[in-house]
C-alpha cells in the first residue's frame, strides 16, 4: 500500500545473478553495476576466528589463486545456481549498497532476479531468500531464456517462435518464446567454466602444465575459437610445470584450444539441437526465418555463431551486447512490472 | 577464416547472378547505404548471393531484400542487425559502421514487454491480486466512512454500555435460545420470564402498573428486554395478538427485531419506535 512511498527511499531493481558476473539494472537508469560474481573472504585468527569480508567483485576477482591462507577467495555460485547460501547472500547485500545512493535509508527495493529455467524449486527458493536476506521487500523470480529474448529485442510475445540460447558462467539455457510465454526451455551446465576447465585439462594433459583459472579465461578470451578459421592465433601463457615445479612459458594456439573446446562445445550443440527437435513445426518455421539468437558472455567465444550455423543449418545471430542482454531483459521487465505478472516464473 | 569455402565456389556460381544484380540496378553506385555496401563488397569479391546463403544461411530472399535496403520484408530488427552483422563479417567488413548507418531505418531492438492480448479474463481474477491500489483505498474508505456512521448512530441512541449489551446478547442467546422456540408453542405466555410478571397475559386491556411497560405484537417479532440491573426480564420470540406486561426497574433498554410490528406502552404513554429504528431493528433506552 506504500509503494509510492517506498519508491522516494529505494530503486527497484533488476538483477543477473550469474556464475560469473552480476549484473544490476536499476529502474530508471539501466545497467549499473557489472561484477564478477567474487567474493574474498578474511578469516581471522584467534578462539572465535571472526570472518570479515575483504573484497567483492573485481577487487575479489584479482586475488583468485593469489590469495594467503587467511583470505578466503569464494566464487558462491556454481552452475548458475547458489553453491553458498551466506555468501551470495553477503555479496548481494554488498553490491545493493553500491547502487543505492541514499545513505539515510537502508535499502529495501523490489527485485527481479533471473533464475535458470532448470534450477529446481530448492535452488529457487535459495535464490529468492539471499535476494530477501540481502534486504529486499518483493523478490520477483524470471526464467533466464525470457530474459535474455526481451533483452535481445526479440519479439516475445508475438505469435511467432523465437529461440534464444543464453550461454552464461555456469548454464546454457535455451529457450524457444511465442506468446509472451515459454514453449521450451532447457538449460544444461555447461558454461564459459566448463571451457575454462577444459582448458586447464587440455593443457595440463598436452604439456604437462598448471595454470591458473583466470589465466584460462584469459586464453578463452583472447585466442579461444569454436570453429577452424583460416587464421592461427597465438598466445603465450605462463604456468608451473608440474614435472619441474618451476614456472615456464609456453605457446598455445587457437587450433589447440579449439580441440581442448570440442567437448564442452558439443554439450551446447546437443542442447540446441535437443531444442530445435522438440520444438513445434510452426515455431520451427519462424525460428529458421528468424534465425536463433545468442546472448550471454559464451556468445563472445570467437565463431560460436559459425559453428551452431554449420551444425544446424539455421542462421544464428549474436545479439546487441550480448553480455548484458539478460539484465537489460530483466529490467525491462522490471519497468513495466506493475502491468505484467504472466512472465515470471514461479518458485 | 572461410577463405576456402570461399575460392571454391568463387569459379562455378558467381557469374549468374551477376548480371541479375546489375540489371536491377535500383542502388545507384554512390550510394552509400548499408545494403548497397554490402552489395558493391560482395560483387568486387566477386561472390554470388548464393555464397553468402551458404555461410550464414539467412535465405537469399532475405539477404537480396538487406542488398536493396528493404528493410520491412525483413523479420524484425534484432534479426536484421544480426544479418548485417553476420554478412559484415562473412566479406570481413567492420559491422560496427554498418550497424551506426542502419540505425535510423532499423533501431537498436526496443524490446516489447507486453503481456499477450486476450479476450478478457477466463477466470475472475481474485481481488486481492488484481485490485487497484485506487480501488482498494477507497473501499477502505468507504467502510471507514460507514463505521464512523454506525458508531456515531449507536452512540447516540444507545448509551455506553451498549456495546456490552450487544455482546452479552450474543453471549446469552444461546442460554436462552431454547425458550423462543417453545414460548410459542405453548402459548403467547412466555414461560422464561413468569418470575416478573404477572399471569396477565389474556387480559390486555388491563392498564400495566406505573413504571411497567406493555408490549403489543401485531405480527410475529423477536424481542428483549433488561431492566437498571441489567437482568434480562423479557425475551423471545411472540407471534402476533400477544400483548404483555414487563415488569422491572427503569430504565429498561429494549431490542426489538421487528420494530414496525411491535407497539410498546411505558405506562398510558404509547412510545415511538421510529426514531431509534434501522433496518428494523429497534433498540433504545426507557426511563
Amino acid at each position: 500500500m506504500f509503494g509510492f512511498l517506498r519508491s522516494y527511499f529505494s530503486n527497484d531493481l533488476a538483477i543477473d545473478l550469474g556464475t560469473a558476473n552480476t549484473l544490476i539494472y536499476v529502474r530508471g537508469k539501466g545497467v549499473v553495476l557489472d561484477e564478477p560474481s567474487v567474493v574474498a573472504i578474511r578469516i581471522e585468527g584467534g578462539p572465535n576466528a571472526k570472518k570479515t569480508i575483504q573484497a567483492v567483485g573485481r577487487e575479489a576477482k584479482t586475488m583468485i589463486g593469489r590469495n594467503p591462507k587467511e583470505i578466503q577467495v569464494i566464487r558462491p555460485l556454481k552452475d548458475g545456481v547458489i553453491a553458498d547460501f551466506t555468501v551470495t547472500e553477503q555479496m548481494l547485500k554488498q553490491f545493493i549498497k553500491r547502487v543505492h545512493e541514499s545513505r539515510l535509508f537502508s535499502p529495501s527495493p523490489r527485485i527481479i532476479i533471473c533464475v535458470p529455467s532448470g534450477s529446481t524449486q530448492v535452488e529457487r527458493r535459495a535464490i529468492r531468500e539471499s535476494a530477501l536476506g540481502a534486504g529486499a521487500s518483493q523478490v520477483y523470480l524470471i526464467e533466464e531464456p525470457m530474459a535474455a529474448a526481451i533483452g535481445a529485442g526479440l519479439p516475445v510475445s508475438d505469435a511467432t517462435g523465437s529461440m534464444v540460447v543464453d550461454i552464461g558462467g555456469g548454464t546454457t539455457e535455451v529457450g524457444v518464446i511465442s506468446l509472451g510465454g515459454m514453449v521450451y526451455a532447457n538449460s544444461v551446465r555447461v558454461g564459459g567454466d566448463k571451457f575454462d576447465e577444459a582448458i586447464i585439462s587440455y593443457i595440463s594433459r598436452n604439456y604437462g602444465m598448471q595454470i591458473g583459472d583466470n589465466s584460462a579465461e584469459n586464453i578463452k578470451k583472447q585466442i579461444g575459437s569454436a570453429f577452424p578459421g583460416a587464421e592461427v592465433r597465438e598466445m603465450e601463457v605462463s604456468g608451473i610445470n608440474r614435472a619441474e615445479g618451476i614456472p615456464r612459458k609456453f605457446t598455445i594456439s587457437s587450433n589447440e584450444v579449439l580441440e581442448a573446446l570440442s567437448e564442452p562445445l558439443n554439450q551446447v550443440v546437443k542442447a540446441v539441437k535437443d531444442a530445435l527437435e522438440k520444438t513445434p513445426p510452426e515455431l520451427g518455421a519462424d525460428i529458421a526465418e528468424r534465425g536463433l539468437v545468442l546472448t550471454g558472455g559464451g556468445a563472445l567465444l570467437h565463431d560460436l555463431d559459425r559453428l551452431l550455423t554449420e551444425e544446424t543449418g539455421l542462421p544464428v545471430i549474436v545479439a546487441d551486447d550480448p553480455l548484458t542482454c539478460v539484465a537489460r531483459g530483466s529490467g525491462l521487465a522490471l519497468e513495466k512490472m506493475d502491468k505484467l505478472g504472466s512472465i515470471f516464473a514461479t518458485e | 577464416m572461410t577463405e576456402v569455402r570461399v575460392t571454391d565456389s568463387l569459379d562455378t556460381e558467381s557469374i549468374e547472378p551477376a548480371p541479375a544484380e546489375t540489371a536491377e540496378g535500383v542502388a545507384p553506385v554512390e550510394s552509400n547505404t548499408p545494403g548497397a555496401v554490402l552489395r558493391r563488397t560482395r560483387e568486387a569479391r566477386g561472390q554470388s548471393i548464393s555464397d553468402v546463403v551458404q555461410v550464414i544461411r539467412f535465405s537469399a530472399r532475405q539477404i537480396e531484400a538487406l542488398e536493396r535496403d528493404d528493410y520491412a520484408s525483413l523479420p524484425g530488427s534484432t534479426a536484421v542487425r544480426g544479418l548485417v552483422r553476420n554478412y559484415a563479417k562473412f566479406l570481413k567488413l567492420d559491422a560496427t559502421s554498418l550497424l551506426a548507418q542502419l540505425e535510423p531505418a532499423v533501431p537498436v531492438p526496443e524490446a516489447d514487454v507486453r503481456p499477450p492480448t486476450n479476450m478478457g479474463e477466463a477466470e475472475q481474477p481474485g481481488i486481492v491480486e488484481r485490485a487497484p491500489l485506487k480501488m482498494i483505498a477507497a473501499a477502505a474508505g468507504i467502510l471507514l466512512l460507514a463505521l464512523v456512521g454506525y458508531w456515531y448512530s449507536v452512540g447516540s441512541s444507545g448509551d455506553a454500555g451498549s456495546t456490552n449489551s450487544l455482546r452479552d446478547a450474543a453471549g446469552r442467546s444461546d442460554v436462552v435460545a431454547p425458550s423462543p422456540v417453545v414460548a410459542p408453542a405453548v402459548g403467547p405466555a412466555p414461560p422464561v420470564v413468569a418470575e416478573n410478571e404477572p399471569e396477565n397475559a389474556g387480559a390486555a386491556s388491563s392498564p400495566p402498573p406505573s413504571g411497567g411497560l406493555r408490549i403489543e405484537f401485531d405480527d410475529r417479532s423477536w424481542i428483549e428486554i433488561r431492566d437498571a440491573t441489567q437482568k434480562v426480564v423479557f425475551v423471545g420470540e411472540y407471534p402476533a395478538g400477544t400483548r404483555q406486561n414487563v415488569e422491572g426497574k427503569a430504565p429498561f433498554q429494549v431490542w426489538i427485531g421487528r420494530a414496525s410490528a411491535v407497539r410498546v406502552f411505558m405506562g398510558e404513554r404509547s412510545i415511538d419506535l421510529k426514531p431509534h429504528t434501522r433496518e428494523e431493528v429497534a433498540r433504545f433506552n426507557l426511563e
